[in-house]
């Protein structure tokens, strides 16, 4: 597990709620507790980010409400650890 | 590869990860058959056999039993999926982008009208008489 990207996940799951006033349907970069910028689609989030910054130090995340952006569902036999 | 109508994603191995040297770009949560987790998503190029190619999917780390790949209802409802075990032999196809429906129960319908004796002298008198 990456926990740099762990801790990310946290400070987006924290601050959902201000992110969606801000940013509702676009992508941000969050990276070391703050959000380097929002985009309109992941791609370009992560290519115009790892020219500054090292691929596997930032998280990409959709702004929405809810739960639906980062939740999947698996009926089958899959470990996640 | 293994298609899973079950899986809402689609999941690639600690092996592929480490083979391709992927890096994360998010997490998500996940709820499987052995409770709940974080796992870590990646950006990557999905190429089926056929040729086709799928670009920017966004995948989840996952332990698939073996197995490099798992293709979830992510890419699996892009397009069209079946399964036919006709002769006994079971084969499962795929295709995209989806080209139309297939509906067994109209089919069977169409079949069984198919199959009806066509109607005798008098039927075919009083289907001309009352108009049908």
């Amino acid at each position: 597990m990456t926990d740099s990207l762990k801790d990310e996940f946290a400070f987006y799951l924290k601050h959902q709620d201000e992110l969606v006033e801000q940013y509702d349907g676009r992508y941000v970069v969050i990276k070391d507790g703050e959000v380097l910028d929002a985009y309109d689609d992941e791609f370009t989030a992560i290519s115009e980010t790892q020219k500054s910054h090292q691929l596997g130090t930032f998280l990409v995340q959709k702004v929405s409400r809810g739960t639906a952006d980062y939740t999947q569902s698996f009926h089958s036999r899959v470990v996640f650890s | 590869m293994i298609w899973d109508t079950g899986a809402t994603n689609s999941v690639i191995s600690r092996a592929v990860i480490d083979a391709c040297g992927l890096a994360p770009t998010g997490m998500t949560r996940v709820h499987g058959v052995h409770g709940s987790a974080e796992a870590e998503t990646y950006l990557v190029n999905i190429a089926l056999p056929n040729m086709v190619i799928f670009s920017a999917v966004r995948v989840t780390k996952g332990d698939i039993g073996g197995v490099d790949v798992l293709v979830g209802m992510d890419i699996i409802s892009s397009g069209d999926f079946s399964v036919t075990n006709c002769d006994g032999i079971t084969k499962f196809s795929y295709r995209t982008p989806s080209i139309e429906h297939i509906d067994y129960a109209e089919q069977a319908g169409a079949i069984r009208a198919a199959k009806e004796p066509p109607p005798n002298r008098a039927a075919r008198r009083r289907v001309k008489r009352d108009g049908g």
